[in-house]
């Protein structure tokens, strides 16, 4: 009804319907009238008298009205609110931020609290008329790339439509007057055979580079840049996010701005443009997290103080903005108690062989659901049941649990998804629903962390600690059960257990008991695999084991080994189905992809072997290869995501010297952005310590030469990590290679 | 995200790092004692950080005591074993000696 919404200048939306034969018709709606809400401290009535009166010969409110909603989940019943209805969908943050000025006028701040403000304008649009944002029909998509370079330098002569060159290389374009308007011409075919509905873009930058050339990309001429490029940081880490770009009557997704879509596809998106009720190029935008909040928003004005009904409720919750919750008065005791997260085991830096893996199926959405754990329902004031183990926070038995509400359809969803996946056949296009498994995974991973965070809508942390305490309750319920059935745990994390049989005890089936555990705490303990063996590394610089860096090698059972290649079964078996990797080399984003190709390489020497002399022989193979300089600069490519300016940083890093490369050829980075770079002189500081990936041949030393130092250092500690469980720590490498090396120095070329 | 606190195992490296100009003053070969101790207390972080105790030190005594228990108890039974094997050996010289009382060596 509604695919996509534009704000016209004049602040009048216009909806977007899909046509049945392709194409989309628009609706101007000048009718529309967007609305804040404001409640006052205490619902005392003086302030919102007030407030009416000042807002009264206020041009950009066209009304002000008293009504009744609930100002939170928690809220006893509905409390008395101005409904301020405003003229343009694109003045409704001014409006707020006036509210909060004239605030300081009269009265304390914080006196009002605010409503409906902070709303993506279609997603408010759309939720306030009822219209449903999902598409009828199939999308029409057309996918446009273009290298960063070309971006840096404004050149949209290498454009890629649906991954072919726009223009090729010869005659193509011979007749037009240059490369850019002959690849607006291409696009511009494209465009009117196809009439796209979705422009999948590799960068927003191409719409205006577009527009330079002549080419409109919407169904409507022009286009509108809604927001500027930022740096921002979010949990911890700096994200960089590029400038936003709207056109008329098509969704446009930014690929280099899209979580969602880059960890899932437009199926996972448009799954949840039906949950959320937002339109696609909105949701596509936003963080886990945002997406979460969208399904929120939407459920809270449903809400009628104790359940979720059915219809939006005049009386529902509005989104909060600004959120002044403070956390609940507690002892330092509870305190103490409650700031924790959930259990780990420590577990013994070795090779531990006949492992089993356990998983509880999504933990912590499950606990929110089966337990009822939600902001509405911790540490009510009805109920004096004391159900949340450790802390003794009582859980509301009256109230719907808001956020059990919100989840469960996603965790059936979801489920139902996976069960699809299991009985399709191999031919089966699978894709959509393993698109939408991951893109509800990592919805369901923001759920838990929200509730902690201050800035979330409808989160709150006491959830936070309540769900730390059951889940911390649930692994020591299913270690107690484990150990009884006669299993001995080689290690746990938060969700997870490793167990093993103890050798001197009969063990029950580790599956039944698996489905004991299940019954008990509610929550299905999903059995993973046997690990033929698993090794967890030891800490560097420290004892003790890492708790998160592992590997192993499932066992024939598990990764299911047909039988047709019985004679050669380790052939048979993608390397990714037969090892699980964690927090090793390989499974960094940084490695290169010859050091980890070397360490897959390697992996598969310790589980032939056994033995670190011999991983530590292959280990040379590979050493010989990069010091003859026989290996391709292309799989030597660090991406690495910068943290600050190039200034910023003290020490001459390699982080810095690439960011300065950058700047010197043209194609600067943000922090938040990744560089990607090959290391070619260590000892150099500056620029000429690195290249970047795209670097033609003559910017680079002679034969594209790398320092094969620097490398050799990074493949000792990545085999480093492989045998350091079996006892071999780098220095012992070393001198390893150093007694061979006495022996055949010439092997080395040096 | 909510969690401030440090875990119990974070907090026993901080008493590694605090307590750095102790370890620098000793003889090199008691060193490893030193770093043996907090080997032994890691051992037992995760069950300590369960209990939850306000005092990061008492957690710490506590993990080393226990895994001190063990490593005695382990000790004992290899003592108990090697008395087993060593009480066994006797009574077979003593057998052996009753067989032959003539054979005995100059």
């Amino acid at each position: 009804m509604a695919f996509t919404i534009d704000v016209r200048e004049d602040g009048t939306p216009v909806r977007w319907a899909l046509d049945a034969d392709g194409g989309a018709t628009p609706t101007a709606d000048p009718d529309y009238q967007p609305t804040i809400y404001a409640a006052a401290r205490d619902d005392r009535d003086r302030p919102l008298a007030w407030l009416a009166d000042a807002l009264a010969d206020d041009p950009k409110v066209v009304a002000v009205e008293r009504v009744r909603k609930h100002r939170s989940l928690r809220a006893e019943g509905p409390s008395p609110m101005l409904a301020i209805r405003l003229d343009r969908l694109d003045e409704v943050r001014q409006v707020a931020r006036e509210i909060r000025q004239r605030e300081q006028e009269a009265f304390l701040p914080g006196t009002f609290s605010l409503y409906d403000v902070d709303l993506d304008p279609g997603f408010r649009y759309v939720a306030d008329r009822g219209f449903d944002p999902t598409p009828e029909r199939e999308l029409a998509v057309l996918d446009l790339a273009l290298p960063e370079p070309a971006v840096a330098d404004g050149d949209v002569g290498p454009l890629r439509i649906d991954g072919d060159p726009a223009v090729g290389d010869g005659s193509a374009g011979a007749d037009a007057a240059s490369p850019a308007a002959a690849v607006a011409d291409a696009v511009e075919t494209e465009l009117d055979s196809r009439d796209p509905d979705v422009l999948l873009l590799s960068s927003g930058e191409i719409v205006p580079l577009l527009a330079a050339a002549g080419v409109d990309l919407g169904r409507r001429p022009g286009f509108s840049r809604l927001a500027g490029e930022s740096t921002y940081v979010s949990y911890g880490q700096v994200g960089h996010s590029p400038a936003r770009y709207d056109v008329p009557g098509r969704a446009l997704i930014d690929r280099s701005n899209s979580f969602l879509y880059g960890h899932s596809n437009l199926a996972g998106l448009l799954y949840f443009v039906e949950r959320a009720g937002k339109p696609l190029q909105e949701l596509a935008t936003d963080s886990i997290g945002g997406v979460l909040t969208a399904i929120e928003i939407r459920a809270a004005r449903r809400w009628d103080g104790h359940h979720v009904a059915d219809e939006e409720r005049e009386d529902g919750v509005p989104a909060p903005w600004q959120k002044r919750q403070t956390e609940d008065w507690k002892s330092l005791e509870t305190l103490h108690t409650a700031d924790r997260g959930g259990f780990t085991f420590q577990p013994e830096a070795a090779v531990h062989e006949d492992v089993h893996e356990l998983d509880f199926a999504s933990l912590y959405p499950n606990i929110i659901r089966n337990y009822g754990v939600s902001p509405d329902t911790v540490c009510c004031d009805c109920c004096d049941s004391a159900a949340v183990p450790e802390l003794e926070y009582s859980l509301c038995e009256n109230r719907d649990a808001f956020l059990a509400r919100v989840l469960g359809p996603l965790l059936d969803d979801r489920s139902d998804a996976k069960a699809r996946l299991r009985e399709a056949g191999s031919g089966e296009d699978t894709t959509d629903d393993e698109a939408v498994v991951e893109a509800i995974k990592w919805v369901l991973v923001s759920c838990f962390g929200y509730q902690g965070y201050r800035h979330a809508k409808f989160g709150r942390i006491e959830t936070h600690e309540a769900i730390n305490a059951v889940a911390r309750e649930i692994m020591l319920t299913a270690k107690r059960r484990l150990e009884d059935a006669g299993w001995r745990i080689v290690h746990g994390i938060v969700d997870s257990v490793w167990v093993t049989a103890a050798s001197d005890r009969e063990q029950r089936p580790v599956r039944e008991v698996a489905d004991e555990i299940t019954d008990e705490v509610e929550i299905r303990l999903e059995y993973e695999g046997c690990f033929d063996w698993v090794a967890f590394c030891p800490r560097k610089r420290a004892s003790g084991a890492a708790l998160m860096r592992y590997f192993g090698r499932w066992a024939d059972e598990t990764v299911d080994v047909p039988d047709s290649t019985a004679a050669d079964p380790a052939a048979a078996v993608d390397f990714d189905d037969r090892y699980k990797l964690r927090g090793i080399e390989a499974r960094q984003r940084s490695t290169c992809e010859f050091v980890a190709d070397a360490q897959r390489d390697l992996l598969a020497t310790v589980h032939r072997e056994r033995a670190s002399e011999a991983v530590c022989d292959r280990l040379e193979r590979h050493l010989r290869e990069l010091r003859a300089g026989a290996v391709d600069p292309a799989d030597l490519a660090i991406t690495q995501r910068v943290t600050k300016t190039a200034e910023a940083y003290e020490q001459s890093t390699r982080a810095k010297a690439a960011l300065e490369r950058a700047a010197a050829v043209g194609v600067p980075r943000s922090p938040g952005q990744s560089v990607e770079y090959v290391v070619v002189d260590d000892d150099c500081s500056g620029p000429e310590r690195v290249r970047l990936a795209f670097e033609s041949d003559d910017a680079w030393p002679a034969g594209r030469r790398y320092d094969a130092t620097f490398y050799a250092d990074r493949l000792v500690r990545a085999c480093e990590s492989l045998i350091a469980p079996l006892g071999w720590e780098e220095g012992r490498i070393r001198s390893h290679l150093q007694r061979d090396r006495d022996v055949a120095l010439s092997a080395f070329g040096e | 995200m909510g969690r401030t606190r440090r875990t119990l195992r974070d907090q026993f490296d901080a008493i590694e790092r605090e307590w750095t100009p102790f370890r620098r003053s000793l003889r090199r070969h008691h060193q490893p004692a030193f770093d043996r101790l907090f080997d032994r207390a890691r051992s037992h972080a995760d069950a300590a950080g369960q209990q939850n105790a306000p005092d990061r030190w008492r957690a710490f005594v506590f993990c080393v005591l226990l895994a001190q228990e063990r490593a005695i108890a382990e000790r004992e039974e290899t003592i108990a074993q090697q008395r087993q094997a060593l009480d066994a050996l006797g009574e077979r010289v003593d057998a052996l000696e009753a067989e032959s009382p003539g054979d005995r060596p100059e």
